[in-house]
């Protein structure tokens, strides 16, 4: 980005999800995304702005005065997505975002990395759930003892016979039938 | 897009204090703020029943004494564990991954969480404070007796204040390279007590020492409430040796801090 990294602008850049985030017990949804964009010095109006888009846009908006200690695992990965992108960075960075997710989540968080890159953003996630990475990656870079040992599209990587994987395995589909939920 | 002001020396104000708002939030939610809350009011009360034990001291005096103990190894207790506790959430929950991504100064989230726990020190001198000063009122209605003026009293409790917050101050710094919150806790406590050395120490090789420390028995307020009060001057100089011993110990945290990677 031409930006020196760990200058402010480079900072503003970018929206990071650490990985296994469990944020403070005491807060609302709400409250922990009025905090982040406080810190990225956003004005308080567009700030303002900023949560309720975000909120809306993951989903959360009726958990949002909730306390997060009664927030499930998977609203607590779109929180954290939504604090990485309450203040408009050009990059998203997300750390392991799916492990410990059930598919219901996983594919609720999938949609949400989908819909990031759709509005332009550049995201780079890691994980070791490699169906994952093939279902929503352009590109994939495959790392092993600190060193890059491929890179490419996945028709690179895996030849001109690869075909997307599906949004959901037969399994999958049997669990979210038998819980009731909606893939 | 970067906003356009994060660079400006209002910018990082308005970060401390959000930091710090939020430190102080989080204290109010713990339980041990609660505990230790009232274990210092029912040591407070306690006083009424040791009254008769006063080692010959006059009893409003003797009142006013155990109290301000009370609070302040409360204040000293609350100070090294919630500093800890709040430092160290921070770390395990991966808060302060989605703090330090932006543009947040590593000097400034020290500052904020310093700032925080100082706030929740003084709520909670504050909160003990007043129910030491319904007790002191009340025996002195029945005694028909006066223990001191009110500002001498309020002088008294911004002392143990002070004391309190060089207690966090010496436990951030712990804190900056310690790697769990039990160590960084007992490491914040131990070294308070070493604060209150110098006042027991004869040789004047080991006073050279301690001199590098805070000296914790400069902010006793039992001398005050028998001598009548700080004047202006005493009052300033005590704030100043209590002011540069909090840049010190903070700088001192903030630049280790800087140095730490999660």
């Amino acid at each position: 980005m031409g930006r020196a990294a760990g200058s402010d602008v480079a900072r503003a850049l970018v929206g990071y999800l650490p990985e296994s985030a469990r944020f403070a017990p005491p807060q609302t949804g709400r409250g922990f995304l009025r905090y982040c964009a406080g810190l990225s010095s956003l004005p308080a109006a567009k700030a303002a702005q900023r949560v309720e888009a975000v909120l809306a846009w993951a989903g959360l908006e009726s958990a949002a005065e909730r306390k997060l200690a009664t927030w499930s695992k998977g609203m607590l990965q779109r929180l954290g997505v939504a604090q990485a992108i309450v203040h408009e960075p050009a990059v998203v960075l997300l750390d392991e975002p799916a492990s410990g997710l059930d598919p219901e989540g996983r594919l609720a968080l999938a949609k949400l990395i989908r819909g990031l890159a759709g509005q332009g953003r550049a995201v780079v996630f890691s994980s070791h759930l490699l169906a994952h990475a093939e279902e929503i990656c352009d590109r994939i870079a495959i790392l092993g003892r600190g060193r890059l040992l491929a890179e490419g599209t996945p028709a690179e990587l895996l030849g001109q016979g690869w075909r997307p994987a599906p949004e959901t395995s037969p399994l999958e589909k049997l669990y979210l039938e038998k819980v009731g939920a909606r893939a | 897009m970067p906003a356009p002001d994060s660079n400006s020396v209002l910018a990082s104000v308005r970060r401390v204090l959000l930091i710090a708002t939020q430190t102080l939030a989080d204290a109010l939610h713990l339980r041990l703020t609660l505990l230790l809350g009232v274990a210092g009011v029912l040591l407070v009360l306690m006083a009424l029943w040791l009254r008769d034990f006063n080692f010959g001291t006059v009893e409003l005096k003797f009142l006013a004494d155990f109290g301000l103990g009370a609070i302040g190894l409360m204040g000293i207790l609350l100070a090294a564990l919630a500093t800890a506790h709040l430092y160290f959430s921070d770390i395990t929950s991966g808060t302060i991954g989605c703090v330090l991504t932006r543009p947040v100064r590593r000097w400034e989230y020290m500052g904020g969480k310093l700032a925080g726990v100082s706030a929740l020190l003084a709520l909670f001198v504050a909160a003990l404070a007043l129910v030491l000063a319904a007790v002191i009122a009340v025996r002195e209605a029945q005694l028909g007796a006066m223990l001191a003026p009110l500002p001498v009293f309020l002088q008294a409790c911004a002392l143990v204040w002070l004391k309190g917050t060089l207690v966090a101050a010496m436990t951030l710094l712990v804190c900056s390279y310690a790697g769990s919150a039990l160590f960084a806790s007992c490491a914040g406590l131990l070294l308070a007590v070493v604060a209150h050395l110098q006042a027991f120490t004869e040789a004047e090789g080991w006073r050279s020492v301690l001199r590098l420390w805070p000296n914790l028995g400069m902010f006793d307020p039992d001398l005050l409430l028998a001598g009548g009060g700080l004047t202006v001057r005493d009052l300033l100089a005590l704030a100043g040796y209590w002011a540069v011993f909090m840049l010190l110990l903070g700088g001192l945290a903030s630049y280790v801090f800087k140095h730490r990677e999660f």
